[in-house]
């Protein structure tokens, strides 16, 4: 959880067995199904008891939805307030405060249903004017403007909300129909809006913040400490910079949650195993080597989930020195073949982690099984690539570029975190035995490497290899934020400066897979499998390894449904004594 | 003194000055900001204009020297300027900060001088015998051994093991006493304790040889020739001349018990100015660095004012005017 390198949500993309279950008007059965389950259960699960999970450090008091971008803040608001749509264990999109969706016949409009039992937490039902405050806040002036902004895509594909507009205009693609139902139209068909963008919609108490000018709203005492909320759990204390208390929600849309409190705690992640031996934590992700540790612990239970996140070797494709060897395909197939990554996963994670051979780690949904085996440890088909594209070894060992240069290529890595530091003495390693002298840079800040990856247009910045990971974050992905041969990350931090013609058909099958036909769930991984093998065959990053997500608990604690996507469902979760 | 304070107070304008642009340099001179992490979200459809909207509206795209006289200049106006991070007034955290590291240091003060000079007194007063030998290997121990690892040797055991006393933060959450007198001296105890220890056997050591130093001087063996009791000469007579060292060390230390706060405050999740500035600098949050800065500056410079002043106060042959 606490992964080194960028926390981020990576872009998402609509379920689509969820969105033809909308489409059909079968939405509702995957709302309605859980909750039955959950209510009939209901009666035979003890309830109370206190939950205690942690944050590392300490967070911000700004708890309007998607005002503040602090991750932490999130953990605190995603229990507070509900959005209209939600994810499963399996990555489907379900329903939430919303109970069905359907869609026009030109796939432009989406219809919204309210479940009947979506209440705020003093029991007045959520209303379509509570989502359309929602949307008129995504869409102002005084958040995009004046506050974080950051979440405007959210509403960006809606008609009316590509600028900024007024406080308190609802863009013209936003349509209440009644007080339970209301509809969305978007600029473009395209299946990923509703699980990339729309789910996240989060509906706002009207009769509260409606009364309070959007200007305001950072600075209200609503913003500092909610009073009303959606979500299964509300806010009771805030201690500054420590602990936030929250009680269970009696109205809440899925059932009262089984567990009375759950206290959200700023805990240094060097105490938080002896917290869980103590039992002052409830649960807590810890390292590989805590994990080994506590699993015999009296009173603990433990869980492994492989994560949808991976660590990757970069390469600055366009750099001054040697962005031409970087850029030849071979060269990034060979160190494929040269990293170990067998070894990685014992060394990093005792066993903890998994190889990656694509843009998607496996425990994701879309990941295409074909590639599980390829790019098997093999130094000598590394060498022999590397022969091919023309670095010799030359007479002291090292190889030289095709053109004859010294071959000596830089590691930098971000600083603070010994597993990197590891992590990179083994790339040196893997790379010398292939005759590739790489050299390891001393550790810099991550805001420095962030900062060297993003102003590097004539890559004259000193990264040259580069150790980074990504968090894909919860939810369906959509692979065109990351790696559309536009994409900011592509121009700036990563490279996928193929030939014209890779570029082409990558950015085709993106599209491809985005498109009217993509409604159809075969014909879109058929798509993206397409895409992931010719992203597998041009390696635009040398991706390594997953880690598992190690969580201990204790065994009091019941019912916690584990995800690659993270802990769901917490009003289903329970204590015993 | 009047005068003099107001002079060391005025003194304080040009150095608090200078260690301010200091930092002022060292901070820009680190690369990227606060807003830079905003780029790894590939949601956001634009972000290199987000984070030229975010520094524009933060100021940053201005030169360095009006960004600085822009702080100076609301620093004079009471206003410390927005936490980036934080998204709140800069003056607002530290003011939630601050009376957390204040309890901590003058608790760990007040630890240390209540068990130290007694305990040096003593050690004088049975100099080489066995008390003062294992006393003094005891301090001696405790001065080589860092705060950090009294904070795991304590938490170990006082929390972990025996769990008798909580590991973070200063209140329990979520119970009926919370915030009470009682919990707030629950959850000091094992932070003051580990930031005390080791200055503790300093103190005693110091007391020790200071009184060593002034119980052969002829008031004492005039007090001795009297009939008076050896308590009352030694917290008495001698005493009142061997503190004085300690009260300019007790100023000094103000300011070494604040960096000092600060490793342990991130241990025992303290949410105080150490853990606030740390914070700060991971996230490049320029106004909450300088903020910050400003009041460990301020500190220092205060406590080595109250050293002086305890000095002249304690000691009447020293004047300053």
């Amino acid at each position: 959880m606490n992964k080194r390198t960028a926390m981020f949500s990576a872009a998402a993309v609509v379920t689509l067995s969820g969105l033809l279950a909308g489409l059909a008007g079968t939405g509702a059965f995957a709302a309605t199904k859980p909750v039955a389950k959950h209510a009939a259960k209901h009666a035979a699960i003890p309830n109370g008891g206190t939950l205690v999970q942690t944050v590392p450090s300490s967070f911000g008091v700004n708890f309007i939805p998607l005002l503040d971008s602090s991750a932490y803040n999130q953990n605190v608001t995603g229990l507070m307030f509900d959005p209209i749509l939600t994810i499963n264990a399996n990555n489907q999109l379900i329903g939430d405060i919303v109970q069905k969706w359907w869609f026009s016949k030109n796939l432009k409009t989406t219809y919204f249903k309210i479940n009947p039992n979506a209440k705020w937490s003093n029991g007045i039902h959520v209303t379509s004017k509570d989502v359309e405050l929602g949307v008129d806040w995504l869409a102002s002036q005084s958040y995009n403007n004046k506050d974080n902004g950051a979440y405007n895509y959210i509403v960006s594909s809606i008609v009316g909300a590509q600028k900024p507009l007024p406080d308190g205009t609802t863009p013209s693609g936003f349509k209440i129909i009644s007080p339970t139902e209301f509809s969305i139209t978007q600029t473009t068909v395209d299946p990923t809006n509703l699980g990339s963008n729309l789910q996240f919609i989060t509906p706002l108490p009207t009769f509260i913040l409606g009364k309070i000018p959007m200007s305001k709203w950072s600075t209200s005492a609503f913003n500092k400490q909610p009073t009303i909320g959606d979500g299964p759990f509300t806010i009771t204390q805030i201690v500054p910079n420590q602990s936030v208390t929250m009680k269970a929600n009696p109205y809440y849309v899925f059932g009262k949650p089984h567990i009375a409190f759950n206290i959200w705690k700023v805990v240094s992640p060097d105490v938080v195993s002896g917290d869980l031996v103590s039992g002052q934590v409830s649960i807590a992700a810890v390292h590989a080597t805590d994990f080994n540790k506590l699993k015999n612990a009296p009173g603990l239970a433990t869980n492994v989930t492989p994560q949808n996140s991976y660590d990757f070797l970069g390469w600055r494709l366009n750099n001054a020195v040697y962005g031409k060897e970087f850029s030849n395909v071979k060269f990034r197939q060979a160190v494929e073949y040269a990293l170990n990554r067998p070894a990685l996963v014992q060394a990093l994670d005792k066993g903890y982690a998994t190889v990656v051979n694509g843009p998607f780690p496996s425990a994701n949904s879309y990941a295409d099984k074909a590639l599980a085996n390829s790019y098997k440890y093999n130094p000598t088909l590394a060498n022999k690539l590397l022969n091919e594209a023309g670095f010799k070894i030359g007479k002291n060992g090292w190889r030289t570029t095709p053109g004859g240069r010294p071959f000596t290529p830089t590691l930098t890595y971000a600083s603070g975190d010994s597993l990197l530091q590891t992590q990179a003495e083994f790339m040196k390693q893997f790379m010398n035995a292939v005759h590739i002298n790489l050299k390891l840079n001393a550790p810099i800040s991550f805001e420095q490497q962030l900062n060297e990856l993003n102003n590097d247009t004539n890559g004259k910045q000193p990264i040259q290899g580069f150790l980074e990971a990504w968090n894909l974050g919860s939810g369906p992905q959509d692979p065109r934020g990351l790696w559309l041969s536009n994409a900011t990350f592509n121009t700036t931090t990563q490279d996928w400066t193929q030939p014209v013609s890779v570029l082409k058909q990558n950015d085709k099958l993106l599209a491809e897979q985005a498109s009217a036909a993509a409604y159809n769930p075969a014909y879109r991984q058929r798509v993206l499998n397409q895409w992931q093998q010719l992203w597998n065959t041009q390696l635009p990053t040398n991706n390594t390894i997953s880690d598992d997500l190690l969580t201990v608990y204790s065994n009091k604690l019941h019912g916690v449904v584990f995800s690659p996507y993270g802990t769901l469902f917490i009003y289903k979760w329970y204590l015993t004594k | 003194m009047a005068s003099y304070i107001v002079r060391r107070l005025l003194g304080l304008i040009p150095t608090l000055f200078v260690i301010t642009v200091i930092v002022f340099l060292l901070m820009h001179a680190m690369p990227g900001n606060a807003f830079m992490a905003l780029v790894y979200n590939p949601k956001v459809k634009d972000p290199a204009a987000l984070i030229a909207r975010l520094e524009a509206q933060n100021g940053l795209n201005q030169p360095l020297y009006i960004q600085y006289f822009d702080w100076l200049r609301n620093v004079f106006q009471g206003n410390l300027g927005m936490s980036q991070s934080l998204n709140e007034p800069v003056s607002q955290a530290i003011g939630q900060a601050l009376p957390n590291t204040l309890l901590l240091a003058v608790t760990a003060e007040v630890i240390i001088l209540l068990v130290s000079i007694p305990i040096g007194v003593l050690q004088a007063n049975r100099a080489n015998k066995g008390f003062d030998i294992t006393t003094s290997f005891i301090a001696v121990l405790f001065y080589s051994i860092p705060g950090f690892v009294f904070a795991l040797i304590l938490l170990l055991f006082f929390s972990f093991k025996w769990n008798i006393l909580p590991s973070t933060g200063t209140v329990t959450p979520g119970v009926s006493y919370s915030g009470s007198l009682g919990d707030h001296i629950i959850h000091l105890v094992l932070p003051a304790m580990a930031l005390a220890l080791p200055s503790l056997a300093y103190y005693t050591r110091l007391t020790r040889g200071n009184t060593l130093q002034v119980i052969v001087a002829d008031f004492v063996r005039t007090a001795k020739a009297k009939g008076l009791r050896t308590p009352r000469i030694l917290f008495r007579h001698v005493l009142r001349n061997a503190i004085i060292p300690l009260v300019t060390q007790f100023g000094f230390d103000i300011g070494g018990l604040f960096g000092g706060a600060i490793i342990l405050e991130e241990i025992f999740t303290w949410p105080g100015m150490g853990e606030l500035s740390i914070n700060a600098t991971l996230s490049h949050d320029y106004p909450l660095i300088l903020g910050s800065t400003l009041v460990f500056a301020v500190t220092v410079l205060i406590g080595n004012l109250i050293a002086d002043i305890l000095l002249a106060v304690s000691d009447p042959r020293i004047r300053y005017d």
